[in-house]
């Protein structure tokens, strides 16, 4: 129960219902006075006038005749005739149907009042109160006129009864469906918190249920949560997959700089034997060191934080400037080397990681074509945007390879022999994703042909 | 030189305070940065080597408090972050180069050479000369012996920066920040080529190479013959 009404939908309802009770409550107040002066001032009007009337009907104005008329009127059916009292100037009662009247001369209000037997009665033990005017007349005797005020009782407590039955049924409207809504929304909740506390055990499968077309807020979230896991479980197994490579790659060079070290010490090597070792498995850890930097860039790429600092960056420039450091490079072993870059192209990145991309694609060329291929490197804007490629005429890599060259240490087997650590391409593809490009691979035929396309506008 | 090594890995310490010193120079140590902090500001040193990461105050804090003091002693960062942002905040801090571990000790050492010897900023040279060869970056013209020779824009800067830091040993890292501003290690020979043509046109055909290559280390250019 506790719960219950500490729910939003709960809370809410109350508050409803207590903004309606006090709406209610104020016009209940305007209601109940604006009725009681009206009821109030009829009754007066009512007395007024028999006291008036009174005195006209006793011409002389002596008590003698209005002691004639008041015996009349007080024999008038209950409920149409008014109390009477009538003294003469020593206070004695000299007729009518009340006892005991102070005089006072003007408007009073008289309560526990008792009718003399012989005339209409004043109720059984209920509390009468009588509105009443009283004045001397010229012989100095008393009148007074009064009226029962049970009319606005009657009509102040009808209006109290309809008032209280209607805000019992605003603050049942209110608060019942607030609490529905609260136990269902509850229930939601608890299906949300079964399904994360499944995960956090380790069934990373789990999902957490929606209601399906109706799409209200908690689907919303529900949907969005479960996106976020089906992501959190994509990169727990794409990480498993990475760990698993590492160990399994690092083990290979490892092993071999291990086996170095053990044959130096088990020789008896001259002096330079061992300078040579020593330099071997300075190499050799220098590779390693190299593949973990590599696979501390990739990651650190993938972070995205690095979109903080993009600005408009030269892209012509930094197309020319990777030909003119690899032009040389390529033609020294032998290849053909040409480049075709429109001028004037700008983007929105991060120079060091688009030239290190593109770097990175250039070494991939020369890396994996036999001598006297050609290598080819042109940035051109076309309808579609900027359109940077990266052509050669080797062996290409086949289809059903294309996809997964992207992954981090996977390699074509004829490639396993030439020197590489399987991460060039999954940072190209990396830095390409944190700036929104797309990178095709496509059959240069024969050969390799990388197509970088840069969107014209920056990613979100 | 007198050096203040600011480092709280104490092998790596022992590592380079066993260089300096069989290079000749007399290094102080602080394994923290409160100690570090208050021997820079008390001692006279010709350049810091401080750790981006080290207890009590870390690296960039230590030289940022530095410079708001007016030292402008030059100060060599060390880190195991291989992030470009910590490059650029190190730098922006502060700091003038930055090294990241694990490093060869050559490199550390052409890097402190490069630091030692830096011109003030405002003192940038147009003419550069070694030996017979003179370089105008104004006309962007290179000769030697009063023949003109003809480079492509990479070996123009390549012998630009190799000739600002004349006498001292460049390495490839420092080469490949500071021609191409490539701030990753290139799979192929990209220095190597360059390097190899820039030679080719520079110093064949003349009686004595300019640019030698330092074994284990990097290149140098200079006047009187490597020994």
């Amino acid at each position: 129960m506790n719960r219950l009404i500490n729910t939003s939908s709960f809370r809410l309802a109350a508050v409803y219902a207590g903004v309606s009770l006090i709406a209610f409550l104020t016009l209940f107040a305007t209601a109940y006075l604006i009725t009681t002066r009206a009821l109030d001032r009829q009754i007066r009007f009512g007395i007024e006038a028999e006291y008036a009337s009174l005195i006209a009907a006793a011409k002389s104005g002596t008590s003698s005749e209005l002691i004639k008329e008041l015996s009349e009127r007080v024999r008038l059916p209950v409920g149409a005739s008014f109390f009477y009292f009538l003294s003469d100037e020593n206070g004695h009662k000299l007729a009518g149907n009340l006892n005991n009247i102070h005089r006072v001369a003007g408007w009073q209000v008289l309560q526990n009042l008792r009718a003399t037997g012989e005339t209409a009665e004043l109720g059984g033990d209920d509390d009468h109160r009588l509105t009443a005017y009283g004045g001397y007349l010229p012989d100095k005797s008393f009148l007074l006129v009064g009226d029962d005020s049970y009319r606005m009782y009657d009509a102040q407590e009808a209006i109290i009864e309809s008032f209280a039955l209607a805000s019992g049924l605003v603050l049942a409207l209110a608060i019942l469906p607030g609490l529905f809504m609260g136990q269902r929304f509850l229930g939601r909740i608890d299906s949300i918190n079964r399904a994360t506390d499944a995960i956090i055990k380790g069934q990373l499968k789990e999902r957490i249920p929606t209601m399906g077309r109706r799409g209200d807020e908690l689907d919303q979230l529900s949907r969005n949560l479960n996106r976020m896991l089906d992501s959190n479980q994509g990169l727990m197994e794409s990480l498993r997959q990475v760990s698993s490579s590492i160990a399994h790659d690092l083990r290979t060079p490892l092993s071999r700089l291990r086996q170095n070290l053990e044959d130096v010490r088990l020789s008896v090597a001259r002096r330079e034997d061992i300078e040579c070792a020593i330099e071997q498995a300075i190499v050799e850890s220098d590779t390693l060191l190299s593949t973990f930097s590599a696979l501390l860039r990739i990651s650190q790429v993938e972070s995205k934080s690095r979109r903080a600092g993009f600005h408009t960056v030269y892209l012509s420039g930094i197309f020319e400037k990777i030909a003119e450091a690899y032009g040389p490079v390529v033609e020294e072993k032998g290849k053909a080397f040409t480049s075709d870059i429109a001028l004037g192209q700008r983007f929105v990145g991060d120079a060091e990681l688009l030239t290190q991309m593109l770097a990175n694609l250039v070494e991939n060329a020369i890396k994996h074509t036999p001598t006297n291929a050609a290598i080819s490197i042109s940035l051109q804007e076309s309808d579609e945007g900027l359109v940077g490629v990266v052509a050669d005429n080797g062996a290409g890599i086949p289809e059903a390879e294309r996809k997964r060259v992207f992954e981090r240490f996977y390699r074509l087997d004829r490639s396993r022999t030439t020197p590489g650590s399987g991460l060039g391409l999954p940072l190209v593809a990396a830095v390409a994703d944190l700036h929104g490009i797309s990178v095709r691979l496509h059959d240069n035929c024969p050969g390799l042909r990388v197509r970088l396309h840069f969107p014209r506008c920056a990613p979100d | 030189m007198h050096l203040l090594l600011i480092e709280d890995d104490q092998r790596t310490a022992d590592f380079i305070l066993r260089g300096l010193k069989e290079h000749g120079h007399v290094t102080d140590h602080a394994l923290g940065g409160k100690d570090g902090l208050y021997l820079a500001t008390t001692q006279d040193y010709d350049i810091l080597i401080v750790d981006r990461m080290v207890p009590e105050l870390d690296g960039l804090t230590i030289v940022k408090t530095l410079r708001a003091s007016g030292n402008r002693v030059p100060v060599l960062f060390l880190t195991t972050m291989a992030s470009i942002d910590d490059r650029v905040e190190g730098l922006e801090g502060g700091g003038d180069d930055y090294l990241v571990k694990p490093f060869a000790f050559a490199e550390l050492l052409a890097r402190l050479g490069a630091l030692m010897r830096r011109p003030p900023l405002n003192d940038v040279k147009t003419l550069l000369s070694v030996a017979d060869l003179r370089m105008d970056l104004l006309k962007r013209e290179v000769k030697r012996a009063g023949k003109r020779i003809e480079l492509q824009p990479q070996e123009f800067r390549l012998l630009e920066y190799l000739l600002r830091n004349q006498g001292r040993v460049v390495t490839r890292t420092m080469l490949l920040e500071n021609v191409w501003e490539f701030h990753f290690d290139p799979q192929t020979s990209v220095v190597e080529t360059h390097m190899s043509r820039l030679r080719a046109k520079v110093d064949r055909g003349f009686d004595r190479e300019l640019i030698q290559t330092v074994r284990g280390a990097g290149y140098c250019i200079r006047n009187e013959q490597a020994d």
